[in-house]
């Protein structure tokens, strides 16, 4: 479905990525995990069209959009939820909604999706009328999640959804994100947190300053030490330590 | 295994040429981080790995060979810690200096995913008995084929130090279905059977695969027709990862590189420069998946050339012709490779100021692959007692089999028998 082909960008003056390999099947949760700073913010910049890439090629669905602008490649079915979540805090919960599907112009697809949309969060419709800004962390997330999904997209992008959130709120916003997937999603999901994103995605890569040191199954990569070591725990300096 | 894996004709080319690039990325970012090898040498070129967008850039890329490879010996070529290495596989190499290889449990289950699948092509399931007959210079390859079989879910009789005869009762009675082997030891097989008036309507065997060395045509037709079985070849390196690199499809005519896993090139061994398709050329690898010992552009010593054209079975997996040669001087001997300077690093060790001088002679007796040594009678060696010399050189053939995993037969020379013209510089007579 998505096909990253030696993708470089700049990041002002900055060479964030250098030659970025990697590709999304339909229906596939893929992770993208690695350290502040390695690169994966702008590697969903440059999908979604937010930054240009320098060298490389983007093909989705068998088509280059490496050159398009954020708009057309919305229009192409890809919807890119920013981290921080950047919900509109003044407007309640069914207008941030309805923004996300102001690309449909049909309003009664509109009242179906959102109705879907509140059938895979509940809180949202239990929340309908509550502004946004009054939403919990976890709440907001789901919003954001849930307002990118008005628009049916083809491929979800998901940056840090679990940044800030309490570990059992994080928690809660995987197990939505697992079942988005399991309804048939295609999602890439960016991640600090790297255990739970390897819990829950089918295939992950790593990212280290600007570039793939590995890939794999998520659960191979789980029990990989080189990856516990980095990100899940302990270091060692000596080969033969 | 799920079939998926199986099922070749799934990995359309375009799907593999992303993977190719993905994983060639990885490798050389891990590579370059983590092995002082690799670091040294690129940046020695002013190589930028960034710089690399297509699989094809790969061949701006320095050669490794297995002088590195000794040259970095123990560990110096392991791109993981040692905690993280659950296998560690000597091997002799080819230079006076051995080399070790060492596997991630994760480098052990994609050897046997590639073991198991050239099994499974060549018609093995879950219900068959399987029988590996390989001598203890391939000891690696004949872990790597039990655990694919094993993968596959058969019953596997491992490598075990028997007579021919003794192997040849055991898979008729317990009713091997698949015997794993080198071409020349299934042909001495088929020679033993005569001698000890074994039928082979009284085997069970329906297939063979026969690993470490070219099977000649007539070799294939013999054994298909007088064992009634099925014959799948495989190519890989006996020093190094895994037997079946290369298998053989239902088209039975050279072998498909498990592209999967390996980047495939063949290039002109002078020059170094890449060969057109169907020219021969030195068959150069590069690991893919590899955790533990990532290899870029490996030089294998073996001559091949790729085949044009899609195959009839589907496979996309490219496909190079039958082994046609070696380059230098490494031999191949029962499928384990070998050099005159090793026979030479174990000559150094008897007494007397000079080593003696020494021709290998290779010739196959009862289709076997066998080493004769010439060695030049010199004063060290020489002593009125008989059993003196005799101890010398049980305790040379002794070292050569602990070095190489190879029996050998000595013969004393004289001087100046070593020094006829007809010998070739080499110090290699190949009769084969």
């Amino acid at each position: 479905m998505l096909r990253l082909k030696s993708v470089h960008t700049y990041y002002g003056n900055v060479h964030a990525l250098k030659g970025i390999s990697l590709h999304i099947r339909q229906g596939e949760l893929v992770a993208l995990i690695g350290a502040n700073g390695a690169g994966k913010t702008t590697t969903l910049k440059t999908i979604s069209g937010l930054l240009r890439p320098t060298r490389g090629t983007i093909d989705f669905l068998e088509e280059d959009i490496s050159r398009l602008t954020p708009n057309k490649v919305v229009r192409k079915g890809i919807s890119h939820v920013p981290e921080g979540r950047q919900v509109f805090g003044k407007m309640d919960v069914s207008a941030n909604l309805e923004l996300g599907g102001y690309l449909v112009k049909n309003r009664e697809l509109v009242c179906q999706r959102m109705a879907e949309v509140e059938s895979l969060f509940p809180v949202l419709g239990q929340r309908s009328d509550q502004l946004a800004g009054t939403l919990s962390g976890g709440e907001q997330q789901m919003l954001a999640m849930g307002r990118a999904l008005m628009g049916h997209p083809k491929l979800l992008l998901l940056d840090e959804p679990s940044l800030g959130l309490a570990p059992i709120v994080a928690h809660t916003v995987f197990k939505s994100i697992a079942k988005l997937r399991d309804e048939g999603m295609t999602i890439f999901l960016v991640e600090q947190n790297a255990r739970a994103a390897l819990n829950i995605s089918d295939r992950a890569y790593v990212i280290e300053t600007g570039k793939i040191i590995m890939e794999g199954a998520s659960r191979e990569l789980l029990n990989h030490n080189q990856i516990r070591r980095a990100y899940l725990g302990k270091a060692y300096k000596e080969v033969w330590e | 295994m799920t079939t998926r894996e199986n099922n070749l004709k799934d990995i359309g080319t375009e799907d593999l040429a992303q993977l190719q690039l993905e994983h060639l990325q990885s490798t050389l970012n891990r590579a370059y981080k983590n092995v002082p090898f690799y670091k040294k040498r690129f940046d020695g070129l002013g190589i930028d790995l960034s710089t690399l967008d297509v699989v094809r850039d790969l061949s701006k890329l320095p050669f490794t060979t297995r002088q590195d490879l000794a040259d970095n010996y123990p560990y110096d070529m392991f791109a993981v810690p040692l905690r993280d290495i659950v296998r560690i596989s000597p091997s002799a190499g080819t230079t006076a200096k051995p080399f070790v290889v060492g596997f991630t449990r994760g480098d052990l289950k994609a050897r046997q995913r590639i073991t198991a699948r050239f099994l499974t092509v060549g018609g093995t399931t879950e219900t068959d008995i399987v029988q590996i007959c390989l001598n203890p210079g391939l000891s690696s390859w004949g872990r790597a084929l039990k655990e694919g079989a094993e993968d596959i879910g058969a019953s596997v009789m491992p490598m075990t130090h028997m007579s021919t005869a003794k192997q040849l009762l055991a898979m008729k009675d317990y009713r091997t279905s698949v015997l794993i082997t080198t071409p020349s030891y299934a042909m001495h097989m088929l020679r033993v059977m005569q001698t000890i008036e074994l039928d082979a309507d009284r085997l069970a065997l329906k297939a063979v695969f026969v690993v470490g060395g070219t099977i000649p045509t007539d070799w294939r037709r013999h054994l298909e027709k007088d064992l009634g079985v099925t014959l799948t070849a495989g190519y890989g390196l006996s020093d190094i990862t895994a037997p079946a690199i290369g298998f053989e499809c239902s088209d039975k005519s050279g072998f498909h590189i498990s592209e999967d896993h390996f980047i495939l090139e063949i290039v002109n061994p002078e020059s170094g420069q890449p060969c057109s398709p169907g020219q021969e050329g030195e068959i150069v690898l590069t690991t893919l998946t590899g955790r533990a010992f990532p290899l870029v552009r490996f030089r294998t010593g073996d001559l091949a050339s790729v085949k044009t054209g899609p195959c009839p079975c589907g496979t996309t997996f490219s496909r190079i012709s039958e082994i046609t040669g070696a380059t230098g001087q490494v031999l191949t001997v029962s499928g384990i490779k070998m050099h005159p300077a090793q026979i030479e690093q174990v000559l150094q060790a008897l007494p007397g100021p000079i080593p003696p001088r020494f021709v290998v002679r290779l010739y196959r007796e009862d289709y076997l692959d066998r080493v004769e040594i010439w060695l030049e009678m010199t004063e060290g060696l020489f002593s009125d007692e008989v059993k003196r010399v005799e101890d010398h050189l049980k305790e040379l053939r002794r070292r050569v089999f602990q070095m190489l995993g190879l029996e050998v037969s000595i013969k004393l020379m004289e001087s100046a028998t070593l020094d006829a013209d007809h010998l070739p510089a080499s110090r290699v007579i190949d009769e084969r």
